[in-house]
């Protein structure tokens, strides 16, 4: 009854209000660290195809010592892209999107959820398809974020290799 | 002398709660001091990034007249990341606490 009455109070005058953080207020998203990750994963795969090509036609197909250093951080580059991709969109689904965005764009459960199957395949293969697939999605999702957002957004070519598609916010 | 201050966050849960109201005794601390602001009593100060903010004395910093707080929340912004919070910067000392009605 009291916190009732001081409610009433409250909305008329404002009391002052004292802040118990939570943690330091950053409010800092961006999908920008997922699709960079996500490009990498589509990268490191083509480089250990590359890779195998090359120990095939230039060294018989020995696989010495020195492409099994390639080989090992290639496929530790991957699978630790791979998970950051998954790290970042995990950071935007649980902190950033609240439930009047999941009503607004019902697709997006889904697609988060897509994003840590692909994710994940591409860390399990070498699987060239999966990781477009996967810079695909993480552009929809970059595309639904700045939407979100009222950012408007383009698609250009990346200037890195594999030179993919990016979801950019036009500024 | 008495102030009504509205709780706003969760990193002094579950002492206070997002949207509690506590009455803060707000000037006897300067005078009393040492003994009103000891370990567990609980403080609302102005902080230089937080603004105003409630949180918990842990114990007297080793600078005279600083205290070291924290949230009771594991969440909270660390001690460390708060800093010392100077006697004149504390606007209070909370003695009642008005919790919202679930």
């Amino acid at each position: 009854m009291i916190h009732t009455l001081l409610s009433k109070i409250d909305e008329k005058f404002g009391f002052e209000q004292a802040g118990a953080h939570c943690d330091v207020p950053c409010g800092v998203y961006d999908p920008m660290p997922a699709q960079i990750a996500a490009m990498t994963v589509a990268r490191m795969t083509d480089t250990i195809l590359d890779l195998e090509a090359h120990d095939q036609k230039d060294h018989g197909g020995t696989r010495d010592h020195h492409y099994q250093n390639k080989i090992t951080r290639m496929i530790n580059e991957k699978e630790r892209s791979a998970e950051h991709v998954k790290h970042e969109v995990r950071i935007i689904w649980g902190d950033f999107f609240k439930a009047p965005q999941f009503e607004a764009h019902p697709e997006l459960q889904n697609l988060c959820h897509t994003i840590m199957m692909t994710a994940s395949k591409c860390k399990q293969n070498i699987d060239q398809d999966a990781t477009r697939k996967l810079v695909d999605e993480i552009n929809q999702f970059a595309e639904v974020f700045f939407k979100i957002k009222g950012i408007s957004t383009k698609r250009v070519t990346y200037h890195c290799k594999p030179n993919l598609e990016i979801v950019i916010p036009e500024l | 002398m008495f102030k009504i201050i509205r709780v706003c966050g969760s990193s002094m849960e579950p002492n206070y709660n997002d949207g509690d109201y506590v009455i803060v005794f707000s000037w006897l601390h300067k005078i009393l001091v040492p003994s009103l602001l000891k370990a567990k009593r609980d403080i609302v100060f102005t902080h230089p990034a937080l603004g105003t903010s409630l949180k918990r004395i842990r114990k007297p910093a080793s600078s005279p007249f600083t205290y070291e707080v924290y949230g009771t929340n594991p969440q909270s912004v660390t001690p460390e990341a708060l800093g010392d919070v100077r006697l004149e910067n504390i606007l209070g000392f909370v003695v009642w606490r008005i919790q919202k009605s679930l």
